[in-house]
C-alpha cells in the first residue's frame, strides 16, 4: 500500500486531481466541494490509494486555486479565499500579481504541510481537543472573529459596524436550520434556500468593481492601466526573498488553520479571517494591511490550507467530517471499504501512511504546477480592463448559477451587486459585510444550540473556561479599538 | 459632508424599521423560547436602527461628498439591468443563446463600443470558451433554458 | 464567423422525434449531501450503464429539499428529470414549506432504506431502552437530532412518546452526532447507523435500539424498539420518482433498470460499505408505501405541533 502511494498511477491521479481542483478553485462560483462530487464517480473503479490521492489532490488544488482569482480579479474563487482578496488584489493593482500569487502558493503549501505534520504527530491529541468544542466554545470563537470588524472598518468604526450588521442580516434570510421555518421568504420556495455565501461574495467583490471600470472607460476612452483595477503585470518576480520575514507568521497562521479546521462546524473562511486579523494585529505595520501587504496574503492562505489537514483529523480519527468537502472524502473512503475511525489505525495502518505520503506528493505537484502556472495566469491582466469587465460580469453570472444550479442566484448577484455599489458610494466598507456573511450563520446557530442545551440559561456561556477567556479577549479588542479610535479622532479633531 | 451622512442615517433607520416589520410579519413565532427564529433578526434590526441614529447625531466631517454624476448612476443601473436580463434569458433560452446577446449588449450599451467585428468575435469567442471549460472540460452543467431551443 | 453561424443553426435544429426512451442524458436531482448523495452517485453511475445514456446526479440541496422538489415538479414529465426522493417529501410538505405533496410525483421504485438508530456512550451503562427510560425519569435527557421537524426528530419523538419520557431535543448540524455524544454534550442521539459505526466498533458508543420492524444487517446484535416493548416502526425509504404525468412506459423502463441495479452484487457491496440497505420495491407497491408513510408522518407532526398544513 505504501508502495502504491509512490506508484505511477497514484502520481498521475494526484496530478490530474490537483489540476482539476485548481480549475474549480480558480473559477469564481466553482468550488472544490463541487469538484470533489464530480470526480467521485471516477474513483469508484480505481484502487483505493490512487482514488484517495485523487480526491485529496482535488481538495488541496481547489483550496489553493481560490487565491488565483482572489488576487487577479479581486473575487474569491472559493469562500475560504475571501480574506486573500483584501491585500492580494491590492498587490495586483500595484503590479505585483505574480509576487502575490507566488507567495500564496508557497504559503498554501506551507500550511498544508504544517497541518500534515500535525496530523502525523498529534492526531489523537488534536482530535481530543477538537471534540471538546461545543456550541458555547464555537460561539465564543466566532464572536471573537466578529470583533475583527473593528480592524476591517478602515476609517470609521461606525461605518464598519453598519456594514457588519448588514452582512449578518443578509444571512438570516431563508430556511432556519434549527426550527425549519422560513424567514423573510415571502412564501416563495426560491428564497427558502437563502442567500448563498459565495454568491453574495462574488456579487459584493466583483460587481462594484466592474461598474467602476465601465464608468472609467466611458469617462476616458484611453484609460488603460493606472486607474483601472486590473493593470498588466509585467514583472515576473519570484517571491522567495520577499517572504523572508514571514515564516513565523506562516507557522502561527497554519496553527490557527489546523485547530479551526479540526473543530467540526467551523471551516476555511472563519480560519482565514482569524489568521488575517491576527497577522494585522501583530504586525509592525498594521496600517499597511488592506493596501497590499504581503502578510495579508500569507496569513489567510497558510491558514485556509492548514484547515484541510485540520478537517481530516476528526474525519480519520473519529469518522466525523468537519465540512462538506471532507464529507465527500469520507464517502470515498467508505466506498473502498475503509471505515475511518479509531479502528482504522489498528486494522489499516498502511493505508494511513499511504494517505500521508499522498498528501505530501500532492503538495509537491501543486507547487510545481502553480508556480509554473502563475506566468500563464497573470496574462489575464493583459486583457484591456473594460473587456475583462464584460467577461467578469458573464463569469460571475454563470459561476453563481453553477454553485446551486439555480438561475435565481443570478438575480441575487444583480441585486446584491447593485447594493454593494451603493454601499461603496456611501463609503461603507465591504469587507465587514463579508465578515458578517461568513460568521453570521454559525454565530446564530451555535448561540441558539447552546441555549437549547441549557434550557434557556445563559449561565452555560460562563461554565466553559475557554469560552470565558475568549469573551474577555473579545471585550479587550473592542475596548482597545474604541479607545484608539477616540484618541485618533481627538488628535485629528473630529 | 455631514449632510450626506445624515441622509444615510435616515435611510438606515427606515431600512431597519421595514426590516423589523418584515420580521414580525414574515417569521413565525416559536413561542416563549428565546431567541427562536425571530430573536436574531430582531436584534439586528434594532442594532441597525441605533447605528442609524448614531450616524445622524455624529456625522463624519472628514469624509468628502461622493459627488454623484448622472452618468455614473446610469452605468450602475445599466449593469444591473444587463445582469437581470441575462438571468431572464438564461432561464428561457439557455446559456449559448443568452450569453452572446448579453455580451454584445453590454459592450454596445455600457461601453459604447462601435466596432461590430470585434464585438461579435468577443461575444462568440467568450461564449464558446466558457462552454468548453464548464461543460466539456469540467463537466458542470450550464443552463439550457426552459424552452429547450438547443 | 461563418462557423459560429453554422454552429448556432445546428444547435437550433429541433431534436429528432423521440423514437424510444431514453435518447439523451437524464438528470437525477439529489436533495441532500452526505452518504445519501454518495449512494445517489453510485446509483446514477449504474443506471447510466443500464440505460445506455448518461445519468447525471445533479445536486440541488437547500431548504430541506424544497427547492429540488419544486424544480423537478415543474420539469416536463418526459422521464429526463427524475428525483432521488425520500420521506422528506412528507416532512417538507407538512411543515408548510412547499405547497404540493407526494401526489405531484409518479413513483418509480424504492431503492433502499435507512434505519434510524439510537446511540448512547458506551460508559453510560445503558444497554436497553428500559434502562434509558428509567434513567430519563430521574433526569431530563438531552437527545441530539439534525433539526426540528426533520425525520429523525419525528422518529425520536415517536419513540420517547411510547417510552413515556420527556427529553430535550438538541438540533445540531449534520453529521456531528458522534462528536456531540463523545463530547458529553448530549446523552443520546438518533441518527443513521453508518455515522455511529466507527465508534461502535471501537466500543466508545453503543446502539441500544433501531426503529425498523426487524433487525438490520449492519447491526445484527441490536434489538428493535418493538422487541423491547415500544411499538415504533419508522424507517426512511429512498427511491426514485418522476413528475406527475410521465408516460407509463418510461416509468416502467426506469423501474426495470433500477431493479437490475439494486439486484447487482456490486451495488449491494457498495451499499453495505456505506451503511445503506438496498430494498427494491416496484412502482405500485412503492406508491402505496409513500402514501401510508405520509399519513403516519402527518399524524406524528400533528401531535408534535409541527404540522403547518
Amino acid at each position: 500500500m505504501i508502495g502504491d502511494a509512490l506508484g505511477l498511477t497514484t502520481i498521475a491521479a494526484t496530478a490530474a486531481g490537483s489540476i482539476v481542483g485548481l480549475f474549480f478553485g480558480a473559477i469564481p462560483g466553482l468550488t472544490f466541494s463541487m469538484a470533489l462530487a464530480l470526480v467521485m464517480p471516477f474513483t469508484f473503479g480505481m484502487e483505493p490509494v490512487p482514488a484517495l490521492a485523487m480526491l485529496l489532490a482535488v481538495y488541496s488544488g481547489g483550496m489553493t486555486g481560490g487565491a488565483v482569482s482572489a488576487v487577479l480579479l479581486g473575487i474569491p474563487g472559493t469562500p475560504s479565499a475571501v480574506a486573500t482578496v483584501f491585500d492580494g488584489h491590492q498587490m495586483a493593482r500595484k503590479g505585483e500579481a505574480s509576487v502575490a500569487l507566488g507567495a500564496a502558493v508557497i504559503a498554501s503549501a506551507f500550511g498544508g504541510l504544517f497541518s500534515l505534520a500535525v496530523m502525523v504527530l498529534l492526531l489523537e491529541q488534536v482530535a481530543a481537543v477538537a471534540i471538546r468544542f461545543g456550541p458555547t466554545e464555537i460561539f465564543a470563537l466566532v464572536l471573537f472573529g466578529l470583533s475583527t470588524i473593528c480592524g476591517l472598518a478602515e476609517r470609521s468604526l461606525l461605518r464598519g459596524l453598519i456594514a457588519g450588521v448588514l452582512g449578518l442580516m443578509m444571512m438570516t434570510i431563508g430556511l432556519d436550520e434549527i426550527d425549519g421555518v422560513g424567514r423573510l421568504t415571502f412564501g416563495t420556495v426560491q428564497l427558502q434556500q437563502g442567500v448563498n455565501m459565495l454568491v453574495a461574495m462574488i456579487a459584493l467583490f466583483a460587481i462594484p468593481q466592474v461598474i467602476t471600470t465601465f464608468i472609467e472607460t466611458r469617462a476616458d476612452e484611453n484609460v488603460r492601466g493606472s486607474a483601472a483595477p486590473w493593470p498588466g503585470d509585467v514583472r515576473a518576480e519570484f517571491p522567495w526573498r520577499r517572504l523572508r520575514g514571514y515564516w513565523w507568521l506562516m507557522v502561527r497562521s497554519s496553527g490557527i488553520g489546523t485547530i479551526v479546521g479540526a473543530i467540526p462546524g467551523t471551516g476555511g473562511p472563519i480560519a482565514a479571517f482569524l489568521a488575517y486579523d491576527h497577522a494585522r494585529r501583530f504586525s509592525r505595520r498594521p496600517e499597511e494591511y488592506g493596501k497590499g501587504e504581503l502578510g495579508g496574503v500569507v496569513a489567510p492562505e497558510s491558514a485556509n490550507n492548514a484547515v484541510m489537514g485540520g478537517a481530516l483529523i476528526p474525519m480519520l480519527s473519529l469518522g466525523i467530517p468537519g465540512d462538506p468537502a471532507t464529507a465527500v472524502i469520507l464517502g470515498g473512503l467508505l466506498v473502498h471499504g475503509l471505515q475511518p475511525g479509531p479502528l482504522l489505525f489498528d486494522s489499516n495502518l498502511d493505508i494511513i501512511y499511504a494517505l500521508y505520503i499522498t498528501i505530501l506528493v500532492s503538495w509537491v505537484v501543486i507547487l510545481l504546477v502553480q508556480l509554473w502556472g502563475i506566468r500563464v495566469f497573470v496574462r489575464v491582466l493583459r486583457v484591456p480592463p473594460h473587456l475583462l469587465g464584460v467577461c467578469i460580469l458573464v463569469l460571475c453570472a454563470i459561476g453563481s448559477y453553477a454553485i446551486r444550479n439555480s438561475v435565481f442566484d443570478v438575480y441575487v448577484v444583480a441585486v446584491i451587486g447593485l447594493f454593494g455599489y451603493a454601499l461603496q458610494r456611501m463609503r461603507i466598507p465591504l469587507a465587514p459585510v463579508v465578515l458578517g456573511l461568513v460568521l453570521g450563520p454559525t454565530l446564530e446557530q451555535q448561540y441558539r444550540t447552546a441555549l437549547i442545551l441549557s434550557e434557556g440559561s445563559h449561565r452555560i456561556f460562563l461554565e466553559s473556561p475557554f469560552a470565558v477567556a475568549l469573551f474577555a479577549l473579545t471585550g479587550a479588542v473592542i475596548g482597545w479599538q474604541i479607545w484608539s479610535s477616540l484618541r485618533t479622532g481627538r488628535r485629528e479633531g473630529t | 459632508m455631514s449632510r450626506v451622512d445624515r441622509w444615510l442615517g435616515a435611510v438606515l433607520i427606515v431600512l431597519a424599521l421595514v426590516w423589523l416589520w418584515l420580521v414580525q410579519t414574515q417569521i413565525p413565532d416559536a413561542g416563549e423560547e428565546w431567541p427562536g427564529p425571530r430573536g436574531f433578526p430582531l436584534l439586528l434590526g434594532v442594532v441597525l436602527a441605533i447605528l442609524g441614529v448614531w450616524m445622524i447625531l455624529f456625522p463624519g466631517s472628514r469624509t468628502p461628498d461622493p459627488g454623484s454624476r448622472g452618468h455614473e448612476l446610469a452605468v450602475a443601473a445599466g449593469t444591473f439591468g444587463v445582469l437581470v436580463l441575462y438571468a431572464f434569458l438564461l432561464e428561457r433560452v439557455g446559456f449559448l443563446l443568452a450569453t452572446p446577446v448579453v455580451i454584445a449588449l453590454a459592450m454596445a450599451g455600457l461601453l459604447r463600443m462601435r466596432r461590430l467585428a470585434a464585438m461579435l468575435s468577443l461575444a462568440a469567442g467568450f461564449t464558446l470558451g466558457c462552454w468548453a471549460i464548464f461543460e466539456a472540460l469540467l463537466g458542470t452543467p450550464l443552463p439550457r433554458g426552459a424552452w429547450r431551443l438547443w | 464567423m461563418l462557423r459560429t453561424v453554422a454552429l448556432v443553426c445546428i444547435l437550433l435544429l429541433p431534436a429528432p422525434a423521440l423514437a424510444q426512451y431514453p435518447q439523451k442524458a437524464i438528470e437525477m436531482m439529489v436533495l441532500f449531501g452526505g452518504s445519501s448523495a454518495t449512494i445517489a452517485q453510485i446509483l446514477a453511475d449504474a443506471l447510466s450503464k443500464e440505460l445506455g445514456v448518461p445519468v447525471a446526479a445533479v445536486s440541488r440541496t437547500g431548504a430541506g429539499g424544497a427547492v429540488g422538489y419544486s424544480q423537478v415538479r415543474s420539469s416536463p414529465p418526459n422521464g429526463y428529470s427524475i428525483v432521488w426522493n425520500s420521506n422528506s417529501i412528507s416532512t417538507v410538505f407538512h411543515s408548510g414549506n412547499i405547497d404540493f405533496d407526494y401526489r405531484a410525483f409518479e413513483p418509480i421504485a424504492r431503492i433502499g432504506m435507512e434505519v434510524p438508530a439510537l446511540a448512547v456512550r458506551a460508559d453510560s451503562g445503558w444497554t436497553t431502552l428500559k434502562q434509558f427510560a428509567a434513567a430519563a425519569r430521574s433526569r431530563k435527557m438531552r437527545v441530539g437530532i439534525s433539526g426540528r421537524g426533520s425525520f429523525v426528530h419525528l422518529v425520536s419523538a415517536a419513540l420517547f412518546q411510547k417510552m413515556g419520557v420527556e427529553v430535550i431535543y438538541v438540533p445540531y448540524g449534520q453529521g456531528t452526532a458522534p462528536a456531540e455524544l463523545l463530547g458529553r454534550r448530549v446523552d443520546a442521539a438518533l441518527q443513521w447507523p453508518s455515522q455511529f459505526k466507527p465508534q461502535v466498533d471501537a466500543k466508545q458508543l453503543r446502539v441500544i435500539a433501531v426503529t425498523s420492524p426487524a433487525r438490520i444487517p449492519v447491526l445484527p446484535a441490536v434489538p428493535t424498539a418493538k422487541e423491547q416493548g415500544y411499538d415504533v416502526d419508522l424507517v426512511m425509504w429512498r427511491g426514485l420518482a418522476a413528475p406527475k404525468g410521465t408516460p407509463k412506459e418510461v416509468v416502467t423502463r426506469l423501474e426495470n433498470a433500477a431493479r437490475r441495479v439494486v439486484a447487482s452484487p456490486r451495488f449491494k457491496e457498495l451499499s453495505a460499505t456505506l451503511g445503506f440497505e438496498p430494498a427494491f420495491l416496484p412502482a405500485a407497491e412503492f406508491g402505496a408505501l409513500v402514501a401510508r408513510d405520509d399519513a403516519a408522518i402527518a399524524n406524528l407532526m400533528g401531535q408534535l405541533g409541527l404540522k403547518k398544513r
